[in-house]
C-alpha cells in the first residue's frame, strides 16, 4: 500500500509546472500580447471542455480503462442541452440535461465494456461509430443554431463575486479529487489499474468500481457539453471529432499512466494548460496553426521520451491493458 | 446516363453541366468588398479556415487574396489559419489571432463549421464592434451572431434556390434541351447564366445577409 | 490454446463475416440490381486495396501483443505520399518514386518500433504522438494542397484492371496478405509473433528476441502504409496530404472485426481481408442506395460490439 501511495504522487507535476512556466516566460518575452489579462482569460476559457473531459479520462486511465468515444458523448449531451434550451426550459435545468445524458451514455459504455467484458478500447471504438451515427440521426443532417443565451448568462453570472462557470469547474475537480484521494473508490480504482486480478482477490468490487468510473466519465463529458453549448450556442455534426485523442494526450502528459495504477488530477490540469499555452503562444509568435498537431505530438513524445531515458517510468512493456491473465 | 455536378465540381469527369451556387471568384471577392465597406481599405483582417485540404475553401481564400492584391493594396490580409472542422478549434484560433494582433479589424470564417467559433471568440473577448466577424454560413447559423453584433454580415448562396436550379437543370438534360446564355427559370427571382465554354450554370451573385435582412431567410 | 486455434482466431469470426457479406450483397441485389455491375466490383476492390494494406500492418502490430497498436498508420501513409512528391519536386528521378515511397513508410514505422522497444513507452502513446506528428507534417509541408506531378507511367497500373479486379489489388494487396499468411502459419517468425503476443514473458524466456520481432512488426506496418501511399498515388494521379485520414481507427476496426484479439497472439490475416471487403462493400452499397455513409460508421460500430459480445458469451471463461 505504501508503494501505491508513493506512485500516486510522481514527480511529473513539478516537471510540468516548470514546463508551463518556461513556456510562459519564453512566449512573454517573444510576444507583447502574450502576458495580458485578456490572453490569460482566453487560454483558460479555451481549456474548459478539454479539462472536464480530461478529468474523466484520468479516472478511466487510472484503472487501465480508456474511452475513445468521449467526443461523441459530449456531442449527444450537447444536443440534449440544445434541445432543452430550444424548448424554453429554465437554463439551470437545461444545463443539467448535459450531465444527465452523459451519465446515461456512461451506463451504456459500462454495460458494453464492464458487463459485456469487451476490451475498453475496442468497445468504445464501436460505440464511437454508433454515437456518431446517432448524432447525425438526432440532428437530422442540419445543425442546432442560434440557441437561446440563458445558459450562457447563467454560467457568466457572479452571485458571490466569482463566475458560476469557475465554481462549477472547481466543484467538479473537488468531487473527483475527493473520490480518488479520500474515498475507498480511489484506492480500488488504482488497485484495479495495478493488477485487476489481485484487486479482485483482495475483495475489491471490481465490476462495480469500473462501472462507476465509466459513469463518472460520462457525467463529466455531459458537463463539458453544457459548457460547450453555453459557449457556442450551436451544435454541428462535426462536434467532438478530435476530442478523445487530445484528451488522452493531455492526461498522459500530466503523468497518468495508460497502464493504470497511477494518476494525477493536478497533472491533468497542468497537461491541458501546457497544451493550450503552447498552442496559443506559438500562434502569437506567428507559427502557422497547421503545425499545432505536430507540436502536440512532439510534446507528448518529448516528455515521455525524456522520462523514459531517465528511467523514471517503470518498464511497462508487459502491461497494457493489464487485465490479461493466463488461464 | 446523364452526369452532372452541383455544389462542388468535378471538371474533368465528363459531366454535362455543373450547377454552381456562385463562382468561387464571386464568393471570394464579395466577402472582401463587404468587409472593406465596414472596416475601410487599410485594416488588418484574419482568416480562419477549416481543413487545409478542402479545395473549395482554398479557392475562396485564393480569390480573397487576389482581390486584396488588385483592389485594396493597403488591406493587410493575415495568412490563413486552419481549424479543422470544429467550432472549438476555430474559437481557440480566433481568440489567439485577436490576442496576437490587437489592431485586428475583422475575422473571416471560411468553413461554415468555423463560423460559430469565430463569433463566440469575438463575443467572449468583448470585441463586438471592434472586430467584425463574418463567414460563409447560412442565416440560421449566423442569425444570433448577426443580432449580437459579433458578425457584421455573412455571404452565401440560397440553398433552396440552388436545389431548385439543380432539379431544373437535370430535367432539362433528360429532356435533351440545351441551355441558353441566359435562362429564365420558373420560381427563381432572377435569370440564370450559362457559360458554354466551361459548362457552368451559375445561380448568380452570392447573397449578403445582415442583421437587418436575416429574418427574411429561413435556412 | 493450440497454435492452429490461435491462427484461426475467434470461432465466430469467419462464418459471421461470410454471412454478413451475403446479407449485404443479397440486400443490395434486391434493392438495386444495377449495383452488380463489374464497375461496382472494381470500385469496391479499388477502395479495399488501401484499407486492406493498412489493416494488414495494423493486425501484425496488434498480434505482437504488449499493448501493440498503431494509431499512426494513416499519418504514415499521408506523410509518405508528401515526402516522395516533395522529393520529385526537388529533382528526385521519377523511377525512384516507388522504392522511396515504400522506404519512407518503412522508416516511419521503424521509428515507432524504436520508441516502443528502446524507450519502453507504450505503443498507444508512441503512435498517438507520431499520429499527430506524421499527419500534421503531411498537411503542414504542403499547406494542405494536393501535389500534382505523379509520373504518367505509374497511373495505368493504378487504374488498370484484369477483368473486374483492379491491378493494385492483384499485385499488392493479395500478395501482401498471402505472404503474411504464409509467414504467420509456416515460419518461425510467425510462431514467434504468436508466442510473444500470447505470453511475452515465456517468449523471452525461451530466447526469442522479443524487441527485434516487435520492431519488425512496426516497420512492416509502416511499409504497408507506404505501399498504400504508392497505390493512392498511382490510382488518384496526385498526392493528397490527407489520404490517410481516419485510416487509424478504420484499420483497427477491420483488424478487430477480422478476429485479431486486441491483447495479441490470436487471430489470422484471412479474417482481416474478409472484414475489409465487408466494410468497403457496406459503404459502397450504401452509396449506391443513396444512403448517407455516416450510417456505415454506425453499422460497423454496432457490428464490432456485437461480434465481440457474441464471442464473449459463446466462449468459456477467459
Amino acid at each position: 500500500m505504501r508503494s501505491l501511495i508513493q506512485r500516486m504522487f510522481g514527480g511529473r507535476e513539478a516537471t510540468l509546472l516548470a514546463a508551463c512556466l518556461l513556456a510562459v516566460l519564453v512566449f512573454a518575452a517573444a510576444s507583447p500580447s502574450f502576458a495580458t489579462p485578456d490572453n490569460v482569460f482566453t487560454v483558460l476559457r479555451n481549456s474548459t471542455e478539454l479539462l472536464l473531459v480530461g478529468l474523466g479520462t484520468t479516472v478511466l486511465l487510472a484503472m487501465g480503462g480508456i474511452d475513445v468515444s468521449v467526443g461523441m458523448v459530449l456531442g449527444l449531451a450537447a444536443i440534449g442541452v440544445g434541445r432543452a434550451l430550444q424548448a424554453d426550459w429554465p437554463p439551470l435545468v437545461a444545463g443539467l440535461v448535459g450531465p444527465l445524458v452523459g451519465t446515461l451514455l456512461g451506463l451504456v459504455t459500462a454495460a458494453v465494456v464492464v458487463v459485456g467484458r469487451v476490451p475498453a478500447i475496442v468497445g468504445t471504438l464501436g460505440l464511437l461509430g454508433v454515437y456518431r451515427a446517432a448524432i447525425f440521426l438526432v440532428l437530422g443532417g442540419s445543425w442546432l443554431s442560434g440557441l437561446p443565451s440563458g445558459l450562457t448568462d447563467l454560467l457568466a453570472a457572479r452571485p458571490l463575486g466569482i463566475p458560476v462557470a469557475m465554481a462549477v469547474i472547481a466543484a467538479a475537480y473537488l468531487v473527483i479529487w475527493l473520490a480518488l484521494r479520500r474515498m475507498p473508490f480511489g484506492l480500488h480504482l488504482l488497485s484495479i489499474g495495478s493488477a485487476e486480478e489481485r484487486a479482485r482477490l483482495s475483495g475489491v468490487a471490481v465490476t462495480r468500481t469500473r462501472m462507476i468510473a465509466f459513469v463518472l466519465n460520462g457525467a463529466l463529458c455531459g458537463l463539458a457539453a453544457a459548457f460547450y453549448v453555453a459557449t457556442y450556442r450551436n451544435v454541428a455534426t462535426t462536434i467532438g471529432g478530435t476530442l478523445a485523442l487530445e484528451a488522452i494526450a493531455a492526461v498522459v502528459l500530466g503523468g497518468t499512466s495508460v497502464t493504470g495504477g497511477r494518476c494525477s488530477l493536478l497533472g491533468t490540469v497542468l497537461g491541458v494548460l501546457l497544451l493550450r499555452i503552447v498552442q496559443n503562444g506559438l500562434l502569437l509568435v506567428g507559427v502557422p496553426s497547421l503545425l499545432q498537431p505536430v507540436v502536440t505530438g512532439g510534446l507528448l513524445l518529448a516528455v515521455l521520451g525524456v522520462e523514459a531515458v531517465n528511467g523514471r517510468l517503470p518498464a511497462a512493456r508487459l502491461g497494457w491493458p493489464l487485465a490479461r491473465v493466463q488461464p | 446516363m446523364k452526369l452532372f455536378t452541383a455544389d462542388s465540381d468535378a471538371p474533368k469527369s465528363g459531366r454535362a453541366v455543373y450547377v454552381a451556387q456562385a463562382t468561387d471568384e464571386g464568393l471570394g471577392f464579395s466577402i472582401i468588398d463587404e468587409m472593406v465597406k465596414r472596416v475601410g481599405p487599410d485594416a488588418k483582417i484574419g482568416i480562419v479556415s477549416g481543413e487545409a485540404t478542402a479545395s473549395n475553401l482554398n479557392a475562396w481564400i485564393g480569390f480573397m487574396q487576389q482581390r486584396v492584391k488588385e483592389k485594396y493594396p493597403k488591406l493587410m490580409l493575415l495568412a490563413p489559419q486552419f481549424a479543422g472542422g470544429t467550432a472549438e478549434r476555430a474559437a481557440q484560433i480566433s481568440s489567439d489571432l485577436m490576442a496576437a494582433n490587437p489592431d485586428l479589424k475583422g475575422i473571416i470564417g471560411v468553413a461554415s463549421t468555423t463560423c460559430p467559433g469565430v463569433a463566440q471568440a469575438i463575443e467572449t473577448a468583448g470585441k463586438i464592434g471592434k472586430v467584425i466577424g463574418t463567414g460563409y454560413c447560412s442565416p440560421n447559423t449566423a442569425r444570433a451572431y448577426l443580432k449580437s453584433g459579433a458578425f457584421g454580415y455573412t455571404v452565401l448562396w440560397d440553398p433552396s434556390e440552388l436545389g431548385y436550379l439543380t432539379v431544373w437543370a437535370g430535367k432539362r438534360l433528360i429532356d435533351g434541351k440545351s441551355f441558353e446564355a441566359s435562362n429564365t427559370v420558373e420560381g427563381l427571382s432572377h435569370p440564370v447564366t450559362y457559360d458554354k465554354a466551361t459548362g457552368v450554370l451559375l445561380l448568380g451573385d452570392p447573397a449578403v445577409f445582415t442583421a437587418e435582412n436575416v429574418d427574411k431567410f429561413k435556412f | 490454446m493450440t497454435f492452429a486455434a490461435n491462427l484461426r482466431g475467434r470461432s465466430v469470426t469467419a462464418p459471421l463475416l461470410c454471412a454478413l457479406w451475403i446479407v449485404v450483397a443479397a440486400g443490395l441485389l434486391v434493392l438495386k440490381p444495377s449495383a452488380f455491375a463489374a464497375s461496382t466490383i472494381t470500385t469496391v476492390l479499388q477502395f479495399s486495396t488501401l484499407l486492406a494494406l493498412v489493416a494488414l500492418g495494423q493486425s501484425l502490430v496488434v498480434l505482437c501483443g504488449g499493448g501493440g497498436i498503431d494509431l499512426s498508420v494513416g499519418g504514415a501513409a499521408s506523410l509518405s505520399v508528401v515526402l516522395v512528391m516533395l522529393g520529385l519536386k526537388n529533382g528526385m528521378p521519377d523511377w525512384l518514386l516507388p522504392p522511396t515511397c515504400l522506404a519512407a513508410g518503412a522508416a516511419l514505422g521503424w521509428f515507432n518500433g524504436l520508441l516502443v522497444t528502446r524507450l519502453g513507452i507504450l505503443p498507444l502513446i508512441v503512435t498517438l504522438g507520431t499520429f499527430y506528428v506524421y499527419s500534421g507534417l503531411a498537411v503542414a509541408l504542403t499547406n494542405g494542397a494536393a501535389q500534382s506531378g505523379v509520373p504518367a507511367w505509374l497511373v495505368p497500373w493504378g487504374r488498370g484492371a484484369i477483368g473486374a479486379v483492379p491491378l493494385p489489388f492483384v499485385t499488392m494487396a493479395l500478395p501482401a496478405f498471402l505472404i503474411a499468411g504464409i509467414i504467420l502459419a509456416f515460419t518461425s517468425w510467425g510462431r514467434w509473433i504468436y508466442a510473444l503476443g500470447h505470453n511475452e514473458r515465456a517468449a523471452r524466456l525461451v530466447g526469442i528476441d522479443v524487441d527485434r520481432v516487435r520492431r519488425l512488426a512496426y516497420t512492416i506496418s509502416g511499409l504497408c502504409a507506404g505501399t498504400a501511399a504508392l497505390v493512392s498515388l498511382a490510382w488518384l494521379g496526385s498526392g493528397r496530404p490527407n489520404i490517410g485520414q481516419n485510416l487509424e481507427l478504420t484499420s483497427l476496426t477491420a483488424a478487430m472485426l477480422g478476429g485479431i484479439g486486441i491483447f495479441g497472439g490470436r487471430g489470422g490475416v484471412g479474417g482481416v481481408l474478409a472484414a475489409v471487403l465487408l466494410l468497403v462493400t457496406l459503404q459502397t452499397g450504401l452509396l449506391q442506395l443513396n444512403v448517407n455513409t455516416i450510417w456505415q460508421v454506425g453499422i460497423v460500430g454496432a457490428l464490432l460490439i456485437s461480434v465481440l459480445l457474441a464471442d464473449r458469451f459463446s466462449a468459456p471463461q477467459g
